[in-house]
Order: structure tokens, then sequence, then C-alpha cells
């Protein structure tokens, strides 16, 4: 296991990578972290700051100057502003004199060079005078190389009493299997869920249990990063976000330590999540989404519903990602007006990307499954929230639309409600009756169709999914999903079958009264409102359940549209939820 | 030692034990070379009352359990019966039997022939017969032809008059066969046909009757073989009965058509070709008659009548009809290069879609070398620039398969094509879906074509291939993704898939292949040769080898399609279904 903790700290490249590790492996060694990093903030010299004992001795303030991979001769005293030397006199020269926090002066200080890797050896005697020459009666130094953050982690986090056997399998298993994504997020699913099965311990322990989740979905997606392969890391880390939410929301609102610690923990993994979704889509789909057919090629597959699966997978990624930097906008405080111009201009940017991946794999242009109504409406909400992408959706959805009926009635491959791969590959599989109205026996693809035809007032494409259900496909149920009173007990970890459907929907009626009868629900019930997610500013975790657990979005998310829709006006992104 | 019994006496012992058939057909089997020699043994056996073969052939079935090859061991019985001393009713009976128990078969009348020898050999024979024919016509009207015919041999005045009168009889059945008997009256050679007969088939053909008016084809047709000055009255009288009748006298004709192709006058076909215009589709011998016979019209130098019958016919009933019911014609028109390019233009242009499902048939006929086909400038205006694109995207929406086929077509239009819109639209189409979808061989045929272009398609060809190279480099830049790769369980289910569906397929083709119905299937597991022993006429074995070859085919397979499905089908439909409004 040490040398699995080992090589994940080796290849942390980036400074914030180990930044955002170590403040919850002091928290966990019980220290009192109380100064953490914040990028391009740093306060002369010192990353993390924190104070307490380790291994009962008296009560220390460790001083952490962090410098991820090994130490170089260049690092070590270079030009660059993060070298070490320079870092370590400035903690000397002005940190402890001048900026400790005034209720630690006095106390012993250990300042800690972190290191992801090893000290190179010709840096090593450099070092060892420098630590030497600068070490006083109250002043001393420690090398926390690889080698004993290894340990440390693995002793805190991972021991054998806080990690059980199975789970410890559990994870050498996704390593192992990163190249085969679906069999390493299998075990790494375990994993989580047999840590997170902590609703019967103690508050510590449910902090541990997040800081645990954290730290091994970094070390999965640092192995993830170095196989060159992180789909696994992306899936687990939706489903870590997921499971970790409902021990951390246990604490919000709260204001004890036990309660920050939670919560620095939750955004731990919020962070990790964060890093993974943005490398995901950075490196695999957004430098491609220009090109023609290229990201559909890529999936080097022949069989069009290994594209098809895949581009509406991504579809629903980069709409998720986009409604993370609306929400990110949205929350940002008011003096933070450049911070929130830069996540108002990814959640353009995302919806540009959404537009050019349509316009350059055709795939997109029919769903194989019912259920990618998921990531369509995603995308949407991100293409709507944008501010000018009404005409490309109405475009899109009038395309998808017309895709399927031909498709329908050509016995080509028409939306199907299938959901085995091999039912897929072999869809159509029979042009009899019974088989078709099978494969179609419900939707809310055209429900959702329906739904934003109305939306945007798209009288043509709303009476052609009328004339559709009239005429084609009579025996569909045709549905939209809400959430109820059990939603929220299962919602982030998908333990059990919750919410409610209406199926009546009629389409016959004039389109107000179909957003009537829709959006009724939505105001007749609260249990959306009163989602944990909702309720404290995390709304897309809601989009992220929906995504990975294949649940519809719900519709109280686009209420804000559907106001807007009668002012009469175009749409605006304050309007999403 | 006992003396090995004899075949007769094998015979007669087998037909005591209720088993002559089987001891016929075991002979038959053991001295292959000797059926003359059997039929001999068994007529006479039976003229000396030892075995009674009109009994046992009596017995005789077609489907019989007992292994027996019904028209084996009735030829057997044909080529005894004329040496036998039998009563002629009863000849007649078994014959009747014989014939009738062998149904639809095309060989099921050959048993006439026994009749006919037997007849011959006693003129009071025939005269019996015809007596027991008129006194039960019921019963016996299927063998009067035969009848007429083993007479005629030595009484053609005396059988021409029984036809004539018995085409007049009371009873149906008996018409209908003295009409079809005229056909096979015997006659001296250069023998004029006496006007009478003809009379007598002309007052036929206003009867009301499928099966009269079939038999009046054919005695019109018989007694113009025998005399010519006769080939105005008879194009009139088959004229007459190909207007009247229906699916039996269209047969006729058919075969007619079909048979005698290279024989009959121009006039006679032409109004074989207007009454088979009327063929029933489900009729499939019918369409094969037909083919031979517009196979045989193509070869002769006036082919548009074929082309233009074949296209009408194919038009009549698009939904049952196809070219594969008229290989043989297919067949010639795919090897004429010329005729090919001329039906692919023509129907092409039509916009039919069971005319260009022909062409794209007659097209996947062809093995080998890439087919390629060059428009027929004479079927069009250089200045229509519309159908010239129309053109195009049918011979896409059909050759998608075959896109080199394709890319010729479109090629050879972009030459004659006059204005510079209709070729950057041919250029398009070349690009997309051709080169997009076959960047390899249609590339290829691109990129040798190229050269030998000159102006303006040159410069086009020289355009989509850097358009394609452009394409193709930009994805070739995008490194592997293998987060987009479909996972281990997928692609595994998906070589399982399309394992299934290719073991189908070769069990499917396998069915139908010659190789399995010439050849034993050996599956051999190892080593690169196949021993095996070859047997001698002498005896002797000879030990040979044969080294294993093994067969590969590539294909290209459309890139297109898993990328976008949908818009391939859907454009490749639009390209086959699109019309010209006039």
């Amino acid at each position: 296991m040490k040398l699995i903790i080992r090589e994940y700290l080796a290849s942390l490249k980036e400074r914030g990578e180990l930044d955002a590790v170590l403040p919850d492996l002091l928290s966990q060694l019980g220290l009192n972290v109380y100064s953490r990093p914040a990028r391009g903030t740093r306060q002369d010299g010192v990353d993390v700051g924190a104070v307490g004992s380790l291994d009962g001795g008296p009560e220390k303030v460790y001083l952490l100057s962090i410098k991820p991979g090994d130490l170089t001769r260049r690092d070590w005293d270079g030009n660059s502003a993060q070298s070490l030397r320079p870092s370590l006199n400035e903690i000397l020269d002005s940190y402890i004199p001048h900026r400790m926090p005034a209720e630690h002066r006095g106390k012993d200080v250990v300042i800690c060079i972190a290191i992801g890797g090893d000290v190179q050896e010709q840096v090593r005697p450099l070092l060892t005078g420098y630590m030497a020459e600068n070490t006083k009666s109250c002043i001393s130094f420690e090398e926390w190389n690889g080698d004993k953050l290894a340990e440390l982690i693995q002793s805190s986090l991972l021991s054998e009493e806080l990690l059980p056997q199975n789970a410890r399998k559990d994870i050498r298993k996704s390593l192992a299997m990163l190249d085969q994504p679906d069999v390493s997020c299998r075990h790494f699913t375990q994993l989580v869920k047999s840590l997170s099965d902590v609703d019967k311990h103690g508050d510590l322990e449910r902090v541990t249990a997040i800081r645990q989740m954290s730290i091994c979905l970094w070390i999965l997606f640092a192995w993830a990063r170095e196989a060159g392969n992180i789909e696994a890391a992306y899936r687990s880390s939706e489903f870590a976000l997921l499971h970790a939410w409902p021990i951390a929301k246990k604490f919000a609102g709260q204001n004890n330590k036990t309660s920050l610690a939670a919560t620095s923990a939750f955004y731990s993994i919020f962070s990790t999540y964060s890093q993974i979704c943005s490398e995901y889509l950075h490196t695999i789909v957004l430098p491609y989404v220009g090109t023609l057919h290229a990201i559909s090629v890529a999936v080097h597959s022949s069989h069009s519903i290994d594209i098809n699966l895949k581009l509406f997978d991504l579809l629903g990624r980069l709409g998720l990602e986009g409604l993370w930097a609306h929400w990110g906008a949205q929350r940002c405080p008011k003096d933070e007006e450049g911070a929130k111009q830069k996540l108002q201009a990814e959640v353009i940017s995302y919806a540009e990307a959404i537009r050019q991946l349509i316009a350059n794999n055709p795939a997109l242009l029919l769903p194989a499954k019912d259920e990618q109504a998921i990531d369509i409406s995603i995308a949407l909400t991100l293409l709507a929230i944008s501010g000018d992408g009404l005409t490309f959706i109405r475009s899109w959805l009038t395309e998808i639309l017309s895709r399927a009926k031909f498709s329908y009635e050509a016995n080509g491959k028409y939306p199907c409600v299938l959901s085995s791969y091999t039912e897929l590959l072999e869809h159509p599989k029979s042009r009899d009756s019974e088989y078709r109205r099978n494969a179609t026996s419900a939707s809310i693809l055209y429900p959702v169709i329906a739904l934003w035809a109305a939306l945007i007032k798209d009288a043509q494409l709303y009476s052609n999914i009328a004339s559709l259900k009239r005429d084609v496909m009579s025996h569909c149920t045709f549905q939209l999903w809400y959430p109820d009173e059990t939603s929220e007990a299962n919602y982030y970890r998908n333990d059990e079958v919750h919410g409610a459907t209406l199926a009546n929907l009629d389409f016959d009626k004039p389109v107000s009264d179909f957003l009537d009868q829709v959006f009724r629900e939505c105001d007749e019930t609260p249990h959306f409102q009163e989602l944990s997610a909702v309720r404290y500013g995390w709304w897309p975790l809601i989009v992220v359940a929906c995504r990975l657990y294949r649940l519809p979005l719900p519709l109280h998310i686009l209420q804000g549209l559907r106001e807007n829709g009668r002012k009469d006006c175009a749409i605006s992104a304050d309007e999403i939820a | 030692m006992a003396e090995a019994p004899s075949r007769k006496e094998k015979l007669v012992a087998a037909s005591e034990a209720g088993s002559l058939l089987e001891a016929v057909y075991s002979a038959f089997r053991d001295e292959r070379r000797e059926q003359d020699d059997l039929a001999l043994d068994l007529a006479d056996l039976h003229n000396n009352g030892l075995v009674d073969i009109f009994a046992e052939f009596t017995k005789l079935e077609v489907n019989a359990s007992s292994g027996i090859d019904f028209f084996i061991i009735r030829r057997i019985f044909e080529k005894s019966v004329p040496h036998t001393h039998a009563s002629v009713g009863c000849v007649m009976r078994t014959v009747l039997q014989l014939f009738r128990c062998a149904g639809q078969d095309g060989a099921a009348g050959s048993i006439f022939a026994g009749y006919i020898n037997f007849c011959a050999k006693d003129s009071q024979r025939p005269r019996e017969a015809l007596k027991l024919i008129e006194a039960d016509p019921n019963q016996f009207a299927d063998m009067l032809p035969a009848t007429i015919h083993a007479g005629s041999l030595t009484d053609n005045p005396h059988y021409l008059e029984a036809a004539i009168r018995l085409s007049q009889h009371s009873e149906k059945v008996l018409r209908q066969r003295a009409i079809t008997a005229m056909s096979h009256l015997q006659w001296q050679n250069g023998s004029r046909v006496p006007d009478s007969l003809i009379t007598a088939l002309e007052r036929s053909c206003h009867e009301e009757d499928d099966e009269i008016q079939a038999a009046v084809i054919k005695s019109a047709y018989t007694l113009y073989q025998q005399d010519k000055t006769l080939e105005l009255r008879m194009i009139s009288l088959i004229g007459d009965a190909i207007s009247k009748g229906n699916d039996l006298t269209l047969e006729e004709a058919s075969m007619l058509f079909g048979c005698h192709a290279n024989e009959i006058p121009m006039p006679l076909k032409d109004i074989l070709l207007r009454g088979l215009i009327r063929v029933n589709p489900k009729h499939h011998v019918l369409l094969e008659n037909i083919d031979y016979g517009l196979a045989c019209l193509l070869k002769q130098c006036d082919n548009e009548k074929a082309l233009l019958f074949l296209e009408e016919l194919l038009l009549m009933h698009p939904q049952s009809l196809s070219i594969r019911l008229f290989a043989t014609t297919a067949e010639y028109i795919r090897r004429d290069t010329a005729l090919l390019s001329r039906v692919m233009t023509r129907w092409f242009l039509n916009g039919s879609p069971v005319l260009g499902q022909s062409v794209k048939e007659m097209g996947a006929t062809h093995h080998g070398e890439d087919l390629l086909i060059e428009i027929d400038t004479t079927q069009l205006q250089q200045n229509d620039s519309v159908r010239i694109v129309f053109i195009a995207r049918k011979a896409i929406g059909y050759f998608f398969l075959q896109p080199v086929t394709a890319a010729s077509i479109v090629i050879s239009l972009m030459r004659y094509a006059s204005d510079e819109k209709a070729l950057e639209e041919l250029a398009q189409l070349l690009f997309d879906p051709l080169l997009l979808s076959y960047p390899g061989c249609v590339g290829d045929y691109v990129k040798a074509q190229c050269p030998s272009e000159a102006g303006q398609v040159k410069e086009e060809l020289k355009k989509v291939l850097s358009t394609i190279t452009c394409y193709l480099d930009k994805l070739a830049g995008v490194p592997s993704l293998p987060a987009l790769h479909p996972s281990q369980t997928q692609r595994e289910s998906y070589r399982r898939y399309i394992s299934d569906l290719t073991a189908v397929s070769f069990r499917a083709a396998e069915k139908e292949s010659l190789l399995s119905l010439i050849c034993t299937k050996q599956t051999l597991l190892y080593g690169r040769k196949s021993i095996y022993f070859q047997h001698t006429a002498a005896g002797e074995t000879t030990r040979m080898e044969a080294p294993l070859l093994s067969n590969r085919v590539e294909i290209e397979t459309p890139r297109m399609d898993p990328i976008d499905p949908y818009g391939l089908d859907f454009i490749l439909r639009v390209f086959r279904a699109e019309r010209i409004c006039q």
C-alpha cells in the first residue's frame, strides 16, 4: 500500500496537487491547520501552516513549504519564484518574526520541506547544510519526502484499522485495472461504498471517511493520469463526490471544528472531482470538438453504437461542466468580479464546445437510447443559460425529432428503451410490431423535446411531437419525472428507486396548458427544494446524480425558464436553478 | 456349388415376393449400362406371363419410401413397353397412371415415348386407342396427342381427319387434347399443311378457354415449322390466342419466345412481347422463358425492343419483379459495356426504384476488378445539369457498396457536364459521401484517374483529393484517446455479435454455393497439406498430396457508417428515391 501511495505522491506534478492533499493529511494527523494554500498567494514561503502535537510530543507550529516531484538543484535555488531556498529564507526572515499568528508565537517551529518525490543527490549536501546552519533551539527542520508522506498517509488515513482489508484490495484492483475503466470503477465504487457506510459512526469517523475517499480518489486520479486513461477516475470522482455529500451535508450550516473539517474534506473531494473533470475535458474533448468527426473517429470503433454512446456521454459531461461553471459564477462574491467573469466565460466556452461537438459529430443528431435525453437535457440547460443558444436548440431538437421519426418509420436505429449493450448492437432486431412497440414502450426523450419546444416557443416542433404521439407512437408512454419525499435519501447514493412519474401528458392541448401541467407538479410538492443539495446551494450535485445514475433532470431546474417565458423575454442565465 | 441366379430369375423371385420394383431398381444400379437389356428382360418376362409389369408399375409412386427413383424406374418401363404384347387399354391405363403420377415435373410426358413406340409397332394399336379415347374421353383424353403422333407416323390423313374432327367434339377435354394433338401430327418431309387444319385451329381460337388458346399457340407454331408459307396466318392466329388467353396461354407463348427465340420471325416476336407483358410476376417459369427470349433478342440487331419490354415489365410490377428473375438477360447486359452504359443512364434517369435497383443488381453480379461504367451521352443533353447531377446521385445511391463503380460514373458525368456549378456539385458528391466513406479504394481510383483527365475535371479532382487529404490529416493528428474507447466488455460483445453475423452469412452463402453441391466438405485441423489416395480404374491407389491454400477477401467498409449511420442511410435513401418532376 505504501508503494502505491508513494507512486501517487511522486506523480503529483503540479504544485496545487500536493498542496491539496497535505492539509487533510495534517488535519487527520491531529494538527489544526490554520493556514491553507491559496493559488498564487504564498504567505512568505509558507504553503500550509498548522499547529498541534505529533506522536504525543509537545505542541509545535508546523510550517510547510511544498515542492512537488523530486527536489532538483534548480528547484532548490533557481530563478523560479517557487524555488525552495528563497522560500525557506522568507519563512525565517519574514514569516516567523512577522506573520506568525499571535497565539502561536513562542511555540517551537518545525519547518517541513514537503517533497512529493526525493531529494536528488547533488542537492542533498546543500539542503543538509542549510538545515544545519539555520536550526535553532526553537526552530527545527524536517524533510517530508515522498516516503515520509506516504508513511504518514498510510498510518493516518489508510491504515488497516481505518481501511479494512477488502477496501485495500478494492483500491489495489481499481488501480490495476485502470486500462479497463468499467472494472476499475467497479472496484472503486465498492471502496467508496464501504468508506461511506458511516451512518452509525461518530462525527470524527465520518470526517475521516470523507478524507479517505478524497485521498483514494487522488491516488486513483494520479495513477490514471500516469496510465494515460482517466476515464475511470472521471466516473469514480462523480461517485465519490455524490457519496461524500450525504456525509458532509450533516455538517452543513454548523460552525464547529468538526463541521469545518468535514466541509474542508468535502471541498477536497470536490476539488479533486473538478480537477479530474477539467483535465478530462481539456485533454480529451475540447481540443478536438472543432474538428469534423475527430471525436467520433477517436472512439475507435467500427460500430455506430459505441460512437453514439460515447458522444452523448461526452455531451452530458460538457454540459455538466458548464453548469458547474455557471454555479461557480453564481456563488462568486461581489468583490471577485474577475473570477466571476472568468467563470461566465467558461460557461460560454462550454456551450460553444457543445455546439461544435454536435456540429462535427452527426451521431449526436439521433440518440440511440431514450435515456440519452438526460444528456440532451443537461446540454440544453447549459445552451439556454449561455444566452444565445435558442436558434441552435431549435434546429438541434428539430433534427433529432425528424431523424427519430424517420428512423422509426424506416426501421432504422430509432431511439429505444433497450439498455443492454448487446441488445443495442442488434437493434432493431426485428421489424415486427411487437418488438418495435417493446423497444419504444416508454419515453422521456420526446416529452423533453416537447418541453423545450414549449419553453422556446417553437409551436411547430411542439406540434410535431404531438402528431408523433398521436400518429406513430400512441403505444409509447411519454413521461416526465419528479423527485419525491424519498429522493433526498436516495438521490446521492442511488440506493433505491425514488421519485414520481407523470405519464399522462397531453400534447393535444395548447402549449401553455402543457407547461401548466408539467410545472404544476413542481409547485405542488416541495421535495426538490428540500433536497439538501438544493438547500445548501449545491444544486449541480443533482445534475451529477442524474447523469451518473441515469435519472431524468428534474424540471424544477428549468422553472426559471418557464417564468421567463411567461414574461416573454429571452432566457437568462439567472433563471436557472 | 449352386449357380448364381440370373437377373430374370431374380426379377421373377422379386415379383413373387411383391418387390419387383425394388429388384428392377437394384438391377439398374448394379448394371447401369444395361438399362436396355433390363427393359427387354422385363418385357420378355411379361410376355411369358412370369410377371405382370403393368400391374407392378401401376404401384409406382413418386415419393416411394423404398428409395426407388421414380423417374429412373419409369424410364425402364418406358423402354419395356414397346416390346410387350399387352392390350392397348392396359398399356394406356398404366402409361396414364405413370404420367399423372409425375405431376408437374418437366419430364412427366416422356413416358408417352414408350407408348408411341408401342403403338408404332402395330397400326391397329393407335386405331384401337383412338376408339377407346373417344369412348371414354374423361379417362383417356390425355392419350390423344401421343396416339395421333403414333398413328400419323403411318397414316397421316386418317389421324389428321381425326384431330380436326375431335377438335369439334362435344367434350371440352377432348377438344383441348385434339388441338394439342395437331402439333403432334407427323408429316412427310416437305408436306404442306392442309387448309382444313388451319381453319380448324382458327375455329378453335374463338373458344374462350385458356388451355385451348395455349394449345392453339403450340400447334400453330409447330405447323408453321412444317409449312413456312403459313407465316401470316400463324402470326395472326397466335396473336388472337394470346389476346384471349390467360396464364396457360402466356406460358405457351413464353415457351415459344424463350425456346425458339432464334427462329421465330420478328413480327411474331413483337406479338409475343405485346402479349407477354401481361405475364403474372409470380409465375417464375414464364419469367425464365421470357428471360431466355430477351437475352436472345438482345444479341440480335435490335436490342431496344428487349430493353423496352424489360423496362416496361419491371415498371409494371415494381414490388414483385426484380432483375434477378432475368438473370441471363442481366448477365448479357452487364457483359456488354455499351449496353450497360445505356441501361444505367436510362434507368437511373427514369428514377424508378425498381429500375435503379435492377442496375445495382446487375452491377452486384460483377466479380474481380472494379466495374467501371461510363454514362451513355446519347441519353442526355449536355446542358441539362439537373439530370447530370441526378444520375450521379442515383449512381451513389445504388452503387454505394461498389464505390469505385459509383465514382467512375460520377467522373464520367463530370467530363460531360458543361457548366461549372454542375461540375462542382459532382465533385462535392465525389467527396461526400464517396471519398469520405471510402478514402482507400475511391481515393486510389481518383488518384489514378486524375492524370488522365483534363481541364476543369482534372482541377476539380485535384481539389477533392486535396480536401480529403486535409480532412484525413486532421484526424490523424488526434492522438489515441483510450478514455473514449469502448470498454473491454463492449469490444468482446461486438466481436461476438460480428462473429455470429458472419457465421450466419457464411452458412447462407455456403448453402447456395456450387462447391457444396459438387465437393465433399472436410475440416482439416492441422498441417499445410492434405494427403489423399486416388483410385484408378485398374484398382490401384496412388498417394497424392494437395497443398492447402488460403483464400482471403478484403473489403473496405464505409467509414461514415459508424460515424453517421442515420445521415448516410438517409442521404442514400433520398438519392435512391428522388424523382425529377416533369
